[in-house]
């Protein structure tokens, strides 16, 4: 059954390397109409596989409503997946209750978009910190040590001058680096951070994915790493996938993504994306109209193809694409290559 | 000679706070030509609003400081009273997408309506005239007039930041301050709207100053480039010199902190964070967190000018 997910080579298949797994995922959103007790929902994850090896990181980019956030949250089990499988170090976590689901949480880190709203405003620096090891039953010298190093591994240096401080008297890059410290205090192996830099100023967000990046290869962490900006993926991951309404529409490894783009989407999203260049003003950017579909009736078919200037009539907008190998590790779900 | 169309000279605008006064403002001065967009860039809190605020005079309750010049072809604005500048110059001359705008449509208000209203209030324009000239409006900036009898509820974010620049546009100003127009649409939309607005660019022979903290973006539009840092203007170039080879050690840093989507290079930071505007540092506001900084950096640096129109506010470029 977890052969289902890709159509690939053996070794992309789940194998002893990869830390993550996860096959066919759905999460549909309920959208309770009062008329008739009739339930809708909103498709916000709708058949998602992949794999992500130990010490790897994956860029997930996607527009705003793509069902970037909502699959973040379902690997973590902050929302309990509509079908589909999530395997975990080896570990069906896919339906797992309390204890053990508190168990697999340890293991995987959150970061958040926006570091304010993911901090207690009444609580220390010591405090926030303190809270998940408390949860997790450790003893107190530890805990002190614990904190102490987590909050040098972030740089919020000298502890002294931070231990007890408010969120509010930090700036936006150190609350990140608190939300951080705190995502990787219970020695986790994956961290999933969701938009973690996009309300920050553009130097900041170069320091905090740097840390992201540093942590990560010191501790050999697998990173999720949400985002809506393909530009930071070159320098921040192994692996990008794309997604649209609901689904991974190409996966490869970065290099490839950027330089050999199959999918219609992605390629608007490459040419949207500008780099500094005072020729840019004088050419306008090859980018389809319209808007993504609403997820609680999406497209019959592709979900891109109402916006695809390759779209045949009687496939695209009646059968969906199946999941092609374009290359080696090179994965595309359009019919172009089918 | 014929003046620039807009000229600023030593601009300042201050707000007073129970901390103290926050220079938001401090001594800015450059210009901007008819058919030329000037980008504005720099990190949040630097003064970008403020200063487009103080050039269409938009000011909040608590300004303690509001002085210098802002020459409109060449009539100074500062000696008209709120009245006159309310009538020949808001709009008329100078119009703005300000930063919240997409919020800001009237929610009960069909969108053709809200499109004309600076035509009846600005121009004297009669309803129904008005209301034809904001569908062709609305046309120009592709928006189906049909949609003129829509909600802004019933428009998407992309389609309502087209109405609003059509709102804009409608009377016919010399120039337009857009204050960060597609920060808060996504990237396909943002492109959409960036080829709008060269489109327009191109075929109105219009001024645009654009507000941005995405330096990638900025040089969407920019023929000109003003780096603001603490409330001062520490350079401003011609685009083609800017992207390519920066002065001010801050925009040198900064645009090494730009990643690029088509080439791999070596990624920066600037550690530290901006200084407060309430007290700013002594001398260079910048030389706290400047590697180069030397003694002469506790004085401060004057806007150097280096010929071609190009200024730098940085004592590293000083042959005096
Ligand atoms: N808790 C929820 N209940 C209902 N709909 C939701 C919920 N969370 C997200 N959605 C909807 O699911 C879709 C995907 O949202 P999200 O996962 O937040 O996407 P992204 O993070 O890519 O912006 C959107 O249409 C959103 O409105
Ligand atoms: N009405 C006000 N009263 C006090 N401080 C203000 C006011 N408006 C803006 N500021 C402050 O002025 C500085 C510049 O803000 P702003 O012009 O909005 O910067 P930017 O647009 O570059 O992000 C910031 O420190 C901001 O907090
Ligand atoms: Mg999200
Ligand atoms: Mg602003």
């Amino acid at each position: 059954m977890l052969d289902a997910g890709f159509t690939g080579r053996g070794e992309r298949m789940v194998n002893s390397q990869a830390l993550l797994s996860v096959r066919d995922l759905r999460k549909w959103h309920e959208l309770k109409r009062g008329l008739f007790g009739r339930v809708d929902y909103v498709k916000a994850v709708d058949g998602v596989s992949f794999d992500l090896k130990r010490g790897e990181a994956v860029s997930i980019v996607g527009e705003s409503g793509s069902g970037k956030t909502t699959l973040g949250k379902t690997i973590l089990r902050l929302y309990k997946p509509t079908s589909g499988v999530i395997l975990f170090d080896g570990i069906d976590v896919t339906n797992l209750k309390s204890r053990e689901l508190r168990e697999y949480r340890r293991n995987v880190g959150f970061v958040q978009q926006d570091p304010f709203g993911a901090l207690a405003p009444f609580m220390t620096v010591r405090q926030i910190l303190e809270e998940p090891l408390i949860i997790n039953k450790i003893k107190k010298r530890e805990r002190i040590k614990r904190i102490r190093s987590s909050l040098e591994e972030v740089r919020l240096t000298p502890v002294e001058d931070f231990i007890n401080k408010y969120p509010h008297m930090l700036s936006g890059g150190q609350q990140q680096r608190l939300v951080i410290a705190r995502a990787i205090i219970l020695n986790p192996k994956l961290i999933i951070a969701d938009e973690p830099v996009s309300m920050l100023d553009a130097s900041v967000r170069i320091e905090i994915l740097t840390l992201l990046r540093e942590l990560q290869r010191r501790h050999n962490l697998s990173v999720i790493y949400i985002t809506h900006d393909l530009s930071t993926t070159r320098y921040f991951s192994e692996w990008i996938y794309i997604m649209y309404a609901g689904k991974i529409v190409e996966k490869a490894e970065t290099g490839e993504v950027l330089s050999k783009p199959f999918h219609p989407y992605t390629r608007a999203l490459l040419n949207a994306t500008p780099d500094p260049d005072p020729k840019n003003r004088f050419v306008m950017r090859d980018v389809p109209p319209g808007e993504p579909p609403s997820l609680a009736n999406p497209p019959k078919g592709c979900r891109f193809h109402p916006r695809c200037i390759y779209m045949k009539k009687g496939l695209c907008d009646k059968k969906e694409p199946p999941e092609v190998e374009v290359e080696r590790n090179h994965l595309v779900g359009c019919w172009l290559y089918a | 000679m014929c003046p620039p169309l807009l000229r600023v000279e030593d601009l300042r605008l201050y707000f007073s706070t129970r901390k103290g006064a926050v220079k938001a403002v401090d001594d800015v001065s450059f210009e901007v030509d008819r058919g030329e967009t000037l980008a504005l860039i720099g990190e949040s809190g630097c003064g970008k609003s403020s200063l487009a605020k103080a050039i269409i005079r938009l000011l909040p309750r608590n300004v303690s400081v509001y002085e210098g010049h802002v020459y409109l072809n060449g009539e100074d604005l500062m000696n008209l009273d709120e009245e006159e500048f309310r009538k020949t110059v808001r709009w008329t001359g100078i119009s703005m997408v300000s930063q919240a705008a997409l919020n800001s449509l009237n929610p009960v208000i069909k969108v053709g309506q809200q499109v004309a209203e600076p035509l009846i209030l600005h121009k004297g324009m009669k309803g129904k005239e008005a209301l034809e000239k904001a569908r062709e409006t609305l046309q120009r900036v592709g928006i189906p007039e049909t949609f003129a009898d829509r909600y802004p509820f019933e428009l998407s974010g992309g389609m309502r930041q087209r109405a609003i620049i059509a709102m804009t546009l409608i009377t016919n100003p010399d120039l337009i301050i857009l204050d960060e127009p597609t920060s808060a649409l996504d990237v396909l939309t943002q492109a959409n709207i960036m080829n709008l607005l060269k489109k327009i660019k191109r075929e109105l022979n219009l001024s645009f100053i654009f507000i941005t903290h995405d330096i990638a973006l900025s040089s969407e539009l920019a023929d000109k480039v003003a780096v603001m840092y603490a409330g001062q203007i520490v350079e401003l170039s011609d685009a083609e010199r800017f992207y390519k080879s920066p002065l001010h050690p801050y925009s040198t840093k900064l645009m090494a902190s730009v990643p690029t989507l088509r080439e791999n290079k070596k990624l920066e930071f600037i550690p530290g964070s901006p200084p407060s505007l309430i007290e700013p540092p002594k001398g260079c506001r910048f030389a706290p967190r400047c590697p180069y900084r030397t003694e002469d950096c506790s004085r401060d640096p004057p806007l150097i000018s280096l010929g071609d129109g190009c200024y730098v506010r940085c004592w590293l470029h000083w042959k005096g």
